[in-house]
């Protein structure tokens, strides 16, 4: 076997200069941070079997020494190729520190330290040269070691009794610290040996004052145990990193006389499912926290936005400070940027136009006649249009206002006036452009159906806005149909209304002829679109609806205009305001309990955040595109503006992941496409032991690039299986049994839907589906599934109606089903099941037989559950079974079809196939299976003897390994392997 | 170990409310009796990590209910306060502590015990190897103990997590014990790593006298047992440890309730 690559818990993580050293796993990665970008440098196993927990840099950057669990190694510091000899102790290191570059000092779990003679990096000839100890020898779940001012302080977090802070030199117990309520795992002392900081099981963060051990204050928010605590670099500093279970890094601050830390910043979403394993601060070189995860991403974050605050602005502030004369009682209404131009506008409910010019931070009046601003009084619509930099304002009658500017001045350069549709008010004002910003509509809509939409169509000329045409388009026949947004398709003349009630309305301008989609998903207000790609006679769409669905629409039209969701998904929470696809990522941004944010879906990432009150506030984001602006929000809160600049820290499109990640839990099953695709990838997808379900692809090189995050499914997953190349399949507990559907955009994006889903028999759905298996039909497939109750169940799916029909069901007897597998014998369908009472029985499955009856065998192969099952059919009447067991064993047996009965027969046993339970095993080809267990090791083994061999052994360093999966990339065999992590190997 | 709505609607949990048993532990612990009677000829007990007490009770019924053994006596130990049981002492300590084995040897009067068993298992953080580690230490604790406190050819059983290394703790053991099995009662969830070892025949080290100092740690303790662990080589290269692989057994009536199944 040979990895290819590996995707898991990121250990350790540690700033130096302008370098990060990463413990990914038993891997060093060195990553180095040049000028607005982060790349990887070097990346090598450094340990075999043991993860890295700690890692240190001699002060003079010659070395670095890296530890975990027993292991330890010194490694001269370069870009280059390492070399390195993996030393070890008799006991789990807790920490690792220089005493100089000649002496380390080790830290272990019980509270010794080592010194070390780390002199030699020849030979690697190390020398316990001494055991130090304060007689405290309590179990440590954490450590520090803080070596200056002539002392070496050793912070010992224990299991049970507090913290201990001793001095090495000495041996002497400085202080005993037990206000913390549970184990202790994370202890440090500050450079200037001014602080000590500790956070616990019991989710707080607590400071002290080093002299005297007194307790100081404490920090109260994370809202599961912390894992990690870093004080800022900067010794005078009094700031604090604390990262943990909840995935939030959070900053701390300090202030003498309170005993409470201030929490100065949250950044949630860190990572996905549970867990950030590692953090680091650098607030000297490069103003960033990185963070590692369970999920085996490692990120990076903006420390520039913990003292990042929005610009404000009131009536009261710019009547002072500008001069301008405000009337009692006038407030802004409306804001909109032009940011080309880096103008804000603002429009107050007395129809006063304001704009701030944000380049010289100066707000002006924008001249407008008395009577024009008297149409805006009460009520408006402004929007801007920045490629063409224009202000469009409709008052309620749908007078509309067009204006352009340009940037030696705030005062338009010109200014159409267009009439509303004759005295009706009108509710909404749509504006849309085409992608390359040439033609432009404006919509007003009356809530009155009965008058048809007043369309106006634009298009850029001399980079400004030319009127062509008004066009009029009947509503939909409804009494209600509230437009919210409206996208352009330039190739195929069409315009795509959407509205409140999930509803679309779809124009085809050359005939001017509409079609409406009525409810097309669960939800209320689609709240924002964009065109994906279009093509003559079709055109995909991103919409966002605010319960927080977003998808994918493709419109079609050859007579009729057709609708197909190719891809839907919901957020987990946050309501969602709008959406965009940049460098094929998406982006979703909205209002999230008290606060705005901006997520990358792809990457599953919050890209941007804002305290900002809540949703209920006038609000406005802009993403200016332009390099050092992410995006600018602006929103009014308790009346005053409130104008957010969020800035890019980083160059590339990274967006601030410089190693990428899988699951926040382990991984329970692992699928892959039986068909690669055009670009050499094949999709795989994956579940974890929450409720969600990936999607993305797999590279020959190992590498797994996700797309998606599915969150379909509410409880634990189970499994998950390709039906065909078109269909997945994907069972849970509550008996969600769940088929979607794969397709992809012309760009090789993948798209997946929800397809169809088994409804749960129970009220209350309890039970688990525990596997899965189909066969194909000629109107799709008969799947067969089985549940923990003992259950079997087998259904006819017919594709086209996307219905399940039940054929037959039945029990084995009362205890879980493990594995269902279809299998033919004399060219009749039969049916193998394997339970954890150790036994398999195969079922005849005869047409039109409601009941399932009896097995026609039950064997017993194993003493307990048996958790792999591979099955090789040699031809139509011989299949030869491969079991793994909870038991260690591992059984190869033959079943055949003979003189009208099936015969199983045993050839080979071997009892200890693995030191601890075997959880899941792959067909390899050529009559050999791959055995991975909890072990952690993959076995390979061979039956082409009538014999079980075992050819090759691998460590994988993924624990808790439960899942496997097989294919062939470019003519290469790959394994995948899935538990806490993934890593992919070639054979 | 807490309730979690796995345990709700396991068919165990229900049968431990009907039958007055404090948690479904008891299940395995009666499982374990049955396939290797370990109760057979037993007086004196220690049950470590006891809390809240099913193991006791079911040892209880055992010794003065079933046999009626005048001489018979329970010690439970635990971190956490367990309410009283018929003829077992509580102790509140940490079985880590060398001081929590002279309070027991205190209730024997000095006499040895014929079977130690321990249901300890640490609150799990979630980072593999840590918490691989940190139940192996508590396994090392209570056999730190049962080293002390168990007559020859007395029996050790503990909870186990089948992970990466537990292999290490077999070769160890199997120093001490003459039979060391991987025991897996049907109580016990196929889908979790969690099993028993059931160590038969204590046979004390030759030329090793087990003594808990209140100053050494888990390690130093056994550095002079000669059981196989790993030391610190010359130049604190990596060793070669020794692993051996035990026997399995699974436990109990394959018709017996099933902890995986919804019923
Ligand atoms: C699964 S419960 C034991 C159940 C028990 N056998 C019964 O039958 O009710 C695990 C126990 O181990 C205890 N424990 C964990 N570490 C310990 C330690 N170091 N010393 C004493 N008890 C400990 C916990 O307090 C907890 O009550």
């Amino acid at each position: 076997f040979t990895s290819l690559s590996h995707y898991g818990p990121v250990t350790a993580l540690r700033f130096y200069q302008h370098y990060i050293l990463c413990g990914y796993g038993p891997v060093l990665k060195l990553f180095k941070i040049e000028k607005n970008e982060c790349s990887l440098v070097n990346s090598q196993q450094v340990f075999k079997r043991n993860k890295i927990h700690s890692i240190s840099v001699t002060s003079d950057g010659s070395k670095v020494i890296i530890a975990g669990a027993r292991s330890f190694s010194v490694i001269e510091f370069s870009e280059k190729n390492w070399q390195f000899v993996e030393k070890a102790v008799n006991e789990w290191i807790t920490c690792v520190e220089f005493l100089n570059p000649q002496t380390a000092l080790i830290l272990t779990s019980h509270n010794i330290v080592y010194k070390v003679d780390v002199s030699d990096m020849v030979l690697f000839k190390f020398r316990l040269q001494e055991r130090i100890d304060c007689n405290e020898k309590s179990i440590l779940y954490s450590g520090s070691i803080r070596v200056g001012d002539g002392k070496v302080i050793i912070a010992a977090g224990t299991v049970m009794d507090g913290v201990i802070i001793w001095d090495m030199n000495s041996s002497k117990i400085l202080h005993r610290l037990n206000d913390h309520k549970g184990s202790i795992f994370g202890v440090k002392v500050n450079s200037s040996l001014k602080h000590i900081i500790s956070c616990s099981d019991d989710r707080s963060v607590k400071l002290y004052d080093f002299e005297s051990g007194k307790f100081l204050a404490e920090g109260w928010g994370h809202g599961a145990r912390i894992w990690n605590l870093e004080f800022y670099k900067q010794s005078e500093s009094l700031r604090i990193i604390s990262s943990g279970e909840d995935c939030t890094v959070r900053v701390w601050q300090y202030e003498e006389g309170s005993d409470r830390l201030k929490q100065l910043e949250v950044i949630d979403d860190c990572h996905l499912g549970k867990h950030v394993w590692s953090c680091d601060v650098d607030d000297v070189q490069n103003n960033m926290i990185v963070t590692g995860g369970a999920d085996g991403s490692v990120r990076l974050h903006d420390l520039q936005e913990v003292d990042n605050l929005a610009d404000c602005y009131s009536i009261e502030s710019i009547s002072k400070n500008f001069g301008v004369v405000f009337d009692k009682s006038e407030v802004i209404k409306n804001i909109a940027e032009m940011d080309n131009l880096d103008y804000l506008f603002a429009l107050t409910s007395h129809g006063k136009l304001l704009c701030l010019d944000q380049s010289v931070l100066c707000w002006k009046v924008v001249e407008l006649e008395e009577n024009e601003c008297e149409k805006f009084c009460g009520f408006a619509i402004m929007k801007s249009i920045p490629s063409v930099n224009t202000l469009v304002i409709s008052s309620i009658f749908g007078d509309t206002l067009v204006m352009d500017f340009n940037s030696s001045s705030i005062q338009p350069l010109n200014k159409t006036w267009f009439s509303g549709p004759s005295g009706n008010k009108v509710n909404s004002l749509l504006i849309t452009e085409d992608p390359a910003h040439k033609n432009f509509y404006l919509l007003s809509d009356c809530p009155n159906t009965k008058i048809p939409f007043q369309v106006r169509h634009f298009r850029e000329c001399d980079g400004r806005l030319k009127f062509v045409e008004e066009i009029r388009l009947d509503q939909p026949n409804q009494p209600k149909f509230t437009s919210t947004c409206m996208i352009y398709d330039s190739i195929n003349h069409w315009l795509i209304v959407y509205s409140r009630f999930t509803s679309i309305m779809i124009y085809d301008l050359n005939t001017k002829q509409g079609k409406l989609f009525r409810k097309i998903c669960d939800g209320d207000t689609i709240t924002s679109a964009s065109v994906i790609e279009n093509k003559p006679g079709s055109i995909h769409c991103l919409a966002v609806v605010r319960d927080g669905v977003y998808l994918y629409i493709k419109f079609t039209k050859s007579a009729e205009f057709e609708i197909e969701i190719t891809h839907e998904n919901k957020l987990t929470r946050g309501f969602i305001e709008g959406g965009f696809i940049k460098n094929k990522d998406l982006y979703l941004y909205g209002f999230r309990s008290n606060y705005f944010y901006v997520w990358n879906e792809t990457k599953q990432l919050e890209v941007a955040k804002e305290l900002c009150g809540g949703s209920h506030r006038l609000w406005e984001v802009y993403f200016p595109g332009k390099k050092d602006i992410k995006y600018r929000f602006a929103y009014i809160h308790k009346s005053k503006l409130y104008i957010k600049t969020f800035n890019n820290f980083l160059s590339d499109d990274s967006c601030s992941v410089i190693n990428s990640g899988t699951h926040g839990r382990e991984i329970r099953d692992i699928a892959i496409s039986p068909l690669a695709n055009d670009d050499n990838t094949k999709y795989i997808m994956t579940a974890s032991e929450d409720t969600v379900v990936r999607l993305g692809r797999l590279h020959s090189n190992g590498d797994i690039k996700y797309n998606w995050c599915l969150n379909e499914h509410v409880s634990g997953m189970q499994r998950i299986g390709f039906l065909n190349h078109q269909f997945v399949a994907s069972s849970a507990a509550m008996e969600e049994f769940f088929i979607w559907k794969i397709s992809c955009l012309e760009d090789g994006t993948p798209l997946i839907k929800k397809y169809s889903s088994l409804k749960p028999e129970s009220d209350f759905p309890d039970l688990r589906v525990m596997d899965f298996d189909s066969c194909e039909t000629e109107t799709g497939f008969i799947i067969s599934t089985v549940y923990s109750d003992s259950g079997i169940k087998i259904w006819d799916f017919n594709v086209n109606t996307k219905v399940f029909t039940l054929l037959s069901k039945g029990f084995y007897t009362t205890c879980c089903l493990l594995q269902v597998k279809f299998l033919r014998f004399n060219d009749e369908l039969h049916l193998l099941t394997t339970a954890t009472d150790g036994h398999i029985a195969i079922w005849r499955i005869e047409n039109s037989q409601k009941e399932l009856g009896n097995p026609i065998i039950r064997q017993q192969l194993h003493q307990n559950s048996i958790k792999g099952v591979i099955l090789d059919t040699v031809h139509v009447n011989l299949h030869r079974l491969v079991t793994g067991g909870d038991d260690n064993a591992l059984v190869l047996s033959t079943l055949t079809f003979r003189n009208g009965k099936i015969e199983w027969s045993s050839q080979s046993f071997v009892e200890d196939a693995a030191s601890s339970t075997i959880t899941t095993m792959a067909y390899g080809g050529d009559q050999k299976v791959i055995v991975t267990s909890v072990d952690q090791i993959n076995r390979m083994w061979d039956y082409s003897s009538g014999s079980l061999e075992c050819v090759s052994a691998k460590y994988t360093t993924v624990a808790d390994t439960g899942c496997s999966h097989t294919t062939v990339l470019e003519d290469q065999n790959m394994l995948v392997v899935g538990g806490a992590g993934l890593s992919v190997w070639t054979w | 170990m807490g309730k979690s709505s796995k345990d709700k609607r396991d068919l165990y949990y229900r049968r431990a409310k009907e039958e007055g048993w404090r948690a479904r532990s008891a299940f395995k612990l009666l499982q374990l009796n049955e396939q290797f009677e370990l109760f057979k000829g037993i007086s004196k007990v220690v049950d470590l990590c006891a809390a809240p007490g099913s193991w006791s009770q079911v040892l209880s019924r055992e010794l003065y209910e079933v046999q009626k053994n005048p001489n018979g006596q329970i010690v439970a130990v635990d971190l956490q306060p367990m309410t009283p049981i018929n003829g077992v002492t509580t102790l509140q300590a940490d079985i880590t502590h060398p001081k929590t084995l002279q309070r027991i040897l205190d209730e024997f009067h000095g006499e040895l015990a014929d079977f130690v068993c321990s249901d300890g298992a640490p609150d799990v953080t979630g980072l593999h190897d840590l918490d691989e580690y940190i139940q192996a230490q508590l396994i090392l604790s209570a056999l730190q103990l049962t080293t002390c406190i168990l007559k020859p050819g007395g029996t050790f059983v503990a909870k186990i997590f089948r992970g990466r290394d537990i292999d290490l703790l077999y070769s160890q053991l199997s120093y001490l014990f003459e039979k060391v099995i991987c025991a897996k009662p049907r109580s016990s969830r196929g889908s979790s790593l969690e099993a028993f070892i059931v160590c038969l025949n204590y046979r004390p080290r030759p030329e090793w006298v087990p003594k808990l100092e209140l100053d050494k740690s888990t390690e130093e303790f056994f550095e002079d047992a000669n059981i196989g662990k790993s030391k610190n080589l010359e130049f604190l290269d990596l060793p070669n440890d020794e692993r051996v692989i035990a026997k399995f057994i699974a436990c109990g009536d394959l018709n017996d309730t099933d902890s995986d199944a919804t019923y």
